[in-house]
This record gives structure tokens, C-alpha cells and sequence, in this order.
């Protein structure tokens, strides 16, 4: 599975996607989305091609007419796919595999972010990264004695991954690539919070406010709470999570909206 | 199964955080975080680009699932676009 995204001028289209884009654009052939899924076999060749959106009357061209027509429309294309290739029934389906920690790396921050857009619900399905720690990252929430303040811009690697999967309003109309987040504001502070069976607790709490590259009036702020749990006074687990709104604006800067923006982080240890 | 096992993991570290700030903490990141249902995405055998996709699927007779956007930005990768 993969993807590619360009533009018709582009001058480097690889070419199954001028194969693709002569059948889409072809005069004729009707409206269709930006977007489109293709079957290629192991040699690269095209076999099937379709527009990632369901037809807008909903209806399948199969027997099966249940559920929604976006994963019916799929699941149609997928099966004639199949079929050309010569394959039989799909088997059982992979295990969730989520981002990993390169090799040589002993630690990181594994960051779920979901945006709960309503006009846009595939927002809601989280993006995960992972964000490699180092010893001096993990020093920063060191085990404290007593109540200790400490600034949100010291944990910008990992708070940085707290945007939403689609923010095309929020993108360098040069570059095109999205704007990313660059500022964390706010004092947070680290608070003892218990001690069980040798291990010790400590909650990070505070509220964040993030800016991105983008520049402008342009933030967003969120609360934060992590559990952070050590042993013999080090770092060896991290549970969090954050929340706030996040603001949203449509084309060309009309409307405002604002939506739920979640955030959860948990320690990744090798 | 996973998702009610991390419940039990992070209901029982919620009993050893002796605060109650901490304990609702931990409690909220039982609740938000995602399940394997949620992560349907991430069953997938994702390769990093058409070309890394295209060497993948010769070496191992398979064939590719490719996503093809016609826009000048997206990241599926990340999945921030």
C-alpha cells in the first residue's frame, strides 16, 4: 500500500499515474473526486482503477447492498482487483502495526492525534507518530522532590505532533507542504504524585498553547496531563493525554469553526 | 482484547498513582486512546513510496494498493496533509 500526489503540470509523474490521470481526465468522463485508488501487480502494471469516492447515487453494482456505499464501492472494486490478478479469498486481515522506534534507538513517545471534525469525518480516524527520547529529553521530567514548573517549550519535539490529519488551511501556498507546529507556550508543572511497589508517580499538568510556522494571530491551547512513573529515579513509563479546540477555517479563510482535538502519548521503552 | 488490556494496565497503574488528578489522568488516556478498531489503517502494509512499493511488490510477487491525489500536497505516510 502507498500513495502519490501531484499535480497534472508536474514533470516527474510517474508513468502509471499518466496512466491513471488520461483515463480520469479523458473529456467525458464525468465527474470525479481528487483522489483515486488503483490496483498494480507485481510487475507495476495497472489492473483496476477507481475513484476513491463512493458514486454519488450510492449504488453498487453487486448483489451485496448493504452498509454504507464508500466501503461497498470499495469493496466491489477490490473483489474485480482480485479477480483479475487470479487470487482467491482475502485471508485473515494483518495485525495493527503502529510506528516503531528506528533501529538503535532505546526510547520514544508514541503520539495519537484525532481531530473531531463533523464535516470531515475521516479526520477522526487518529495519526500516529513516534517520537524518539533520548536520556537528556527524559531529564526534563526527572522525579521531583516538590512541586516543580516547567516550560511547555522544553517538550515542543513531542507536543509539535499535536495537529490534526487535514489542515489544508494551514498550508504553505508555496511549498505546499503543511505548516508545522514550532511554538509550545505555557508553564506546566511536575507534581509528585505517589508511590506503590517501588515505583513513584509524578503528573505533568498545564495548559499549552501551540503556533505553528505559519505565522500570524494563528493558536491553539489545550490541557495537558501526563503520568509520568519512575523507578530507582528513572523515567520508565509515560501515560498522557490532550485536549482542546481547534480552529478551522473553510476556503479561502470563510467561516470558523472550531473542533475537538485530541491527543494521547504513551511511552515506547526497548 | 487488546483495548480491554490496556484498560487493565492502565487501570491498575491508576491504582498505584495515589493522587486523584493522577488517577483521572490515567483514566481519560484508557478512554482516548485508540483501539485496534481504530487503527484499521495501520493494518496495512504501508510502503513509504511508489518506487519503495514497486521494488517491495517485485521482490515479493505481491501487488500494491497505490493512492493516487491530485493535489500538490498530502502526506499518507504521517498522515497529515
Amino acid at each position: 500500500m502507498t500513495s502519490w500526489h501531484g499535480h497534472r503540470d508536474d514533470a516527474d509523474i510517474p508513468p502509471v499515474v499518466q496512466e491513471v490521470w488520461a483515463a480520469k481526465f479523458k473529456p467525458g468522463s464525468g465527474q470525479s473526486s481528487n483522489v483515486d485508488a488503483c490496483v498494480l501487480d507485481a510487475e507495476g502494471k495497472l489492473v483496476r482503477r477507481w475513484d476513491a469516492m463512493a458514486p454519488r447515487d450510492g449504488r453498487g453494482r453487486g448483489e451485496d447492498l448493504r452498509g454504507d456505499p464508500l466501503p461497498r464501492h470499495w469493496r466491489e472494486n477490490l473483489k474485480e482487483a482480485r479477480a483479475a490478478l487470479g487470487l482467491g479469498e482475502p485471508g485473515k486481515p494483518r495485525e495493527v502495526s503502529l510506528p516503531e522506534l528506528p533501529e538503535g534507538l532505546r526510547s520514544g513517545i508514541r503520539v495519537f492525534t484525532r481531530l473531531d471534525d463533523r464535516g470531515m469525518p475521516a479526520y477522526k480516524a487518529p495519526v500516529v507518530e513516534l517520537v524518539p527520547m533520548g536520556d537528556e529529553d527524559w531529564a526534563l521530567l526527572a522525579r521531583p522532590a516538590k512541586s516543580a514548573a516547567l516550560d511547555a517549550s522544553a517538550l515542543l519535539p513531542w507536543l509539535s505532533k499535536m495537529y490534526p490529519g487535514g489542515v489544508m488551511e494551514r498550508t504553505d501556498p508555496d511549498t505546499k507542504f503543511a505548516y508545522r507546529v514550532t511554538g509550545a507556550k505555557g508553564t506546566l508543572s511536575l507534581d509528585p504524585a505517589g508511590e506503590k511497589d517501588g515505583s513513584a508517580f509524578a503528573l505533568l499538568h498545564g495548559r499549552v498553547t501551540l503556533t505553528d510556522s505559519g505565522g500570524g494571530d494563528f493558536a491553539y491551547s489545550g490541557e495537558l496531563r501526563v503520568v509520568v512513573e519512575y523507578r530507582d529515579r528513572k523515567v520508565t513509563g509515560l501515560k498522557g493525554v490532550f485536549e482542546g479546540p481547534y480552529p478551522r477555517q473553510g476556503p479561502k479563510g470563510s467561516g470558523g469553526f472550531e473542533f475537538d482535538l485530541t491527543g494521547v502519548f504513551e511511552s515506547v521503552m526497548r | 482484547m487488546l483495548r480491554t488490556a490496556t484498560a487493565v494496565l492502565v487501570l491498575s497503574l491508576s491504582a498505584f498513582a495515589q493522587s486523584p488528578e493522577a488517577s483521572s489522568a490515567l483514566e481519560r488516556f484508557a478512554k482516548l486512546r485508540p483501539g485496534n478498531d481504530d487503527l484499521a489503517m495501520y493494518r496495512l502494509d504501508w510502503a513509504e513510496s511508489l518506487a519503495a512499493a514497486e521494488k517491495k511488490a517485485a521482490a515479493e510477487k505481491r501487488p500494491i494498493l497505490l493512492v493516487v491525489i491530485h493535489a500538490k500536497y498530502g502526506d499518507m505516510i504521517t498522515g497529515h496533509c
